[in-house]
């Protein structure tokens, strides 16, 4: 990094004030689009410059490749056009075939190109190592190389957004980008390129060509938001990843007690970083006009698992569901295997018809699982990660009919406040489960600290440890003041999923929307975690 | 085109802009800093009337430990002020002299050397030392020069933005509670009633044996650290450059030992390099049985004197300064007059006070605070 540049830094804030200003004084509307892409190169050269060949080629390749295959479908349009009476019925559906064939060869060089990058510099280490450790219990004297490989800045989110808008290029659903430039722009806008949300080209790139003016709402809404992604990341996800680093180094020494407690900060902390660096994207983006997808819809809400990964990190769902799920659910290989289930004799019972009819979703969520565990990290204990949310996910989908008769049996009202609150702690609980997976310093750490909860609590132990983690009570009543404010503002928010907390906020009197954003700022300023007297953490997705 | 409502979120806007300025000024300044016996007398000589003073002292706490300007005012009718911070480097000396010569037109500038006499240079980097200087000069170019200069550009904005480095001293409260209304109380004053002056009601017992005696004859030189051999020619060719004739160089007395006896014949090399430029160097460590200092009595630690030795210390520099460089009184206003003769008062209350506390056998770090005041209030 040239310079500190991160989002929560004040250079951050006065490089957006400052292209904010070039961007809604430049002159001529139609290219403000470029004020967008220089600055995005300006803040990818400072936070990440050494790199920027691995995006440069990303985008170019995508450039190129999305517009060959597009010329591929309108070549063969205008060719299937000329022969509309000269070829017959078979004739036009063997070229379709032939067509199809050759563009998605096509794709798959993209997807090969830029999925081998990511795959090669982030997973080659887990992979050899895995592989040396497997030769060498069969006794097989061979060592593939460790090397030193780095990460670019925002890889996994520039590639998948890109390799999101090659597919919809093969589908027809987006025509390819003419422009290498704005292409370019789609690829590296600076407020998603540290940590998402991962966009889908017909949702934002139309946002960043079309020319805005300035618009106070929206810029008063933006800084709101971005205030809130403040108050998040530094208020609460800094400081509680102060006690969270304290135990990880050691994670041995401590008691089950602590462990449980440092799993539930970590609960906390993680929304408050992710979530808090959403907002400050989507914030900043707002102030240019532009409206990006949310990524959390309040998933500790969440009754199901299921519905728990539509409302957390939504936009790497939306894309694993457009892009993996459906292709792997609908495959023919999968249809198939259902369809031949159905016909046996164990497919003709109220157990098998059911069990072949959601075959497919099953498998095909645990495969994207699977993917969604090694997505957050090259390690066994990411892929048990993926496999425990997969295996949860894939059971729910199977013995949804057993349930369904245990709740009918028991008199269960599945509407009621009881039961709801029973679902949310249930999720709650399965979320947590995995989360310690992903503080475990490995996979055996994590299955030794599951047992631990059960056999490690001690809580006279457990409380003089977690007074020593580097926080003072006062830290400890600003966490829990924190997050009681963010509970608050979630059930406000999800009682009124229609109307956003800040319009709403507009209607109340001017003293208290004055009150409520002084003591916002005032909170960042003085409970913040910035400046030497701490390692300002990075967010923790922008190591994906 | 309506233009009212556009005014009434003009107005709007501007209010809560303003909230928030004077909010993080006043938490920058008051609630949220590092307040200490430095900021007090840093803030206390920018409080000094323009061109008011006869004498400036510069140095660390060497110098505003051992010399008291409201004594030497007392006994010799000059005014004088220590432009002083704890363990001061030898960049921050420049710097202390260029901010004196800024505010001041002294007859006589008296530089303390503490800052060139280190073995090595790294009190130079010492991030708190920094902090205790810069954070209470205003900023101006001085400030600015040194920050740009000598601090690695990711700590720069600390040093403009001290709010960036204490913020997280909201977790110390109440116990800053002291300073910011000493602080506030100094502020709404208008002048430092002590002068910079801090000591610590201590009577030094020394374990190592003294060689106070011998170092009147100890006439070895040794070589300063070769950066700070630099850094003091740049302090002389500044004051050479500038024409500033009116400088002497000195080093205060300390309980010298075996360690600290290599830093006595580094002050020997130093003076060696002030001399070549023509300018005295006085070591008043050699002085120190002319000066009645006391090695039982009269320090707290090995580095620094208490109120017994700081008054006979400031009576014996008093003197030098007076005879041998010619600085008489010049004529005060009757407002600077009164504040000096209560600065007088509240030293004399001070010296009470601290030899109470020395006879009870109490330790107690002394500044101008508002329990210093207030326990003073009852002499």
């Amino acid at each position: 990094m040239l310079f500190n540049i991160s989002y929560t830094s004040l250079n951050f804030l006065f490089f957006v004030l400052a292209a904010m200003l070039v961007y809604f004084l430049f002159p001529v509307k139609k290219y403000r689009w470029t004020i967008l892409l220089a600055a995005s190169l300006f803040f990818y050269a400072v936070a990440g410059y050494k790199f920027a060949a691995f995006i440069l080629f990303t985008s170019l390749s995508t450039y190129a490749i999305a517009l060959w295959i597009d010329n591929i479908s309108k070549r063969s349009k205008s060719t299937l056009k000329a022969n509309k009476t000269e070829w017959d019925r078979e004739k036009k559906k063997s070229y379709k075939n032939r067509v199809k064939v050759q563009k998605r060869l096509v794709m798959t060089l993209a997807l090969l190109l830029n999925f081998g990058i990511l795959a090669f510099l982030k997973y080659y280490n887990f992979f050899s190592g895995s592989l040396n450790s497997l030769l060498g219990v069969f006794g097989i004297d061979f060592s593939a190389p460790t090397l030193n490989l780095f990460l670019p800045l925002g890889i996994s989110f520039y590639t998948f957004q890109s390799m999101g808008y090659i597919v919809d290029v093969y589908r027809e659903k987006t025509p390819a980008q003419k422009n290498p430039l704005k292409l370019l722009l789609f690829v590296s806008f600076f407020p998603q390129i540290v940590q998402g949300p991962i966009s889908i080209y017909d949702q934002l790139a139309h946002q960043l060509y079309e020319p805005h003016d300035f618009d106070f709402t929206r810029f008063k809404h933006g800084m709101e938001l971005i205030l809130w992604g403040f108050f998040k990341k530094l208020v609460i996800a800094d400081r509680a990843v102060i006690a969270i680093n304290t135990v990880v180094p050691e994670y041995g020494t401590y008691s089950g007690t602590t462990l449980t407690f440092i799993i539930l900060l970590y609960a906390v902390q993680l929304y408050a970083d992710f979530s808090g660096g959403i907002d400050i994207s989507r914030g900043v983006a707002q102030i240019f006009g532009i409206d990006m997808i949310d990524n959390f819809k309040r998933p500790y809400f969440s009754k199901s698992i299921n519905e728990y990964w539509r409302r957390w990190h939504i936009s790497l769902g939306a894309w694993l569901k457009n892009y993996l799920f459906y292709p792997v659910a609908m495959s023919n290989v999968f249809l198939t295997a259902s369809k031949k289930m159905k016909a046996t004799r164990f497919g003709k019972t109220a157990a098998g018809s059911h069990i072949s009819k959601v075959l497919p979703t099953s498998v095909a969520s645990l495969i994207v699982f699977l993917v969604v565990g090694v997505w957050h990290g090259a390690s066994w204990k990411y892929v048990a990660f993926g496999l425990w949310n997969g295996l949860i996910i894939m059971l729910s989908i199977l013995l949804q009919p057993v349930f369904d008769k245990i709740a009918d049996k028991l008199h269960i009202n599945r509407q009621s406040a009881p039961y709801t609150l029973f679902q949310i702690f249930r999720t709650l609980l399965v979320v947590l489960v995995g989360y310690v997976f992903d503080v475990a310093p490995s996979f055996s750490y994590g299955i030794k600290t599951i047992g631990m909860f059960f056999t490690s609590q001690n809580f006279s132990r457990g409380w003089a440890e977690i007074s020593s983690l580097g926080l003072g009570k006062k830290d400890y009543v600003v966490l829990l003041i924190g997050s009681l404010i963010i509970l608050t503002a979630s059930i406000i928010q999800e009682r009124r999923p229609e109307t956003n907390i800040r319009t709403l906020l507009d209607t109340k009197p001017f003293a208290l929307r004055f009150l409520l954003l002084y003591a916002g700022i005032m909170a960042v300023i003085i409970f913040g975690i910035y400046g030497s007297g701490y390692n300002a953490a990075d967010f923790v997705y922008m190591q994906f | 085109m309506k233009i009212k409502p556009y005014i009434t979120r003009t107005v709007k806007i501007t209010c809560f802009l303003l909230a928030i300025l004077f909010s993080v000024a006043f938490l920058q300044t008051y609630a949220l800093r590092r307040l200490d016996n430095n900021s007090t007398r840093i803030r206390g000589f920018y409080q000094e009337p323009d061109e008011s003073l006869d004498v400036v002292l510069i140095g660390a706490s060497d110098i505003y430990t051992s010399f008291s300007s409201s004594y030497a005012y007392e006994k010799f009718g000059f005014t004088s002020y220590p432009y002083a911070s704890e363990s001061i480097t030898a960049d921050g000396t420049l710097t202390a002299l260029k901010e004196a010569l800024s505010k001041q037109d002294p007859k006589l500038i008296v530089i303390e050397i503490n800052a060139y006499l280190y073995g090595l240079s790294e009190n130079e980097h010492h991030a708190a030392h920094l902090h205790k200087l810069l954070d209470n000069i205003p900023l101006n170019q001085n400030k600015i020069d040194y920050v740009s200069n000598f601090i690695s550009s990711d700590e720069q904005i600390e040093y403009y933005l001290p709010l960036v480095k204490y913020h997280s001293m909201w977790n110390d409260y109440p116990s800053p509670v002291r300073m910011t209304v000493s602080t506030i109380l100094q502020d709404l004053r208008g002048y430092s009633y002590l002068k910079g002056f801090r000591t610590t009601t201590e009577v030094f017992k020394a374990e190592l044996p003294i060689y106070n005696d011998r170092v009147a004859s100890e006439s070895t030189s040794y070589a300063l650290n070769a950066d700070l051999d630099a850094k003091l020619r740049e302090l002389l060719d500044y004051c050479k450059d500038n024409n500033l004739d009116n400088v002497v160089f000195v080093r205060s007395p300390h309980l010298v030992n075996k360690t600290t006896m290599n830093r006595f014949r580094r002050a020997n090399g130093a003076g060696e390099i002030i001399n070549s430029y023509g300018y005295d160097f006085i070591n008043l460590e050699r002085d120190v049985l002319k000066t009645g200092i006391d090695s039982e009595t009269d320090f707290y630690n090995y580095d620094h004197m208490n109120i017994y030795g700081a008054i006979k210390f400031t009576d014996y520099l008093g003197n030098i300064i007076q005879n041998k460089y010619g600085v008489a009184p010049s004529k005060l206003s009757d407002k600077q007059k009164e504040n000096w003769d209560e600065s007088v008062e509240y030293f004399e209350k001070l010296r009470k006070y601290c030899d109470d506390l020395i006879k009870s056998g109490k330790v107690k770090k002394i500044e101008e605070d508002i329990n210093t005041l207030n326990a003073l209030g009852k002499y």
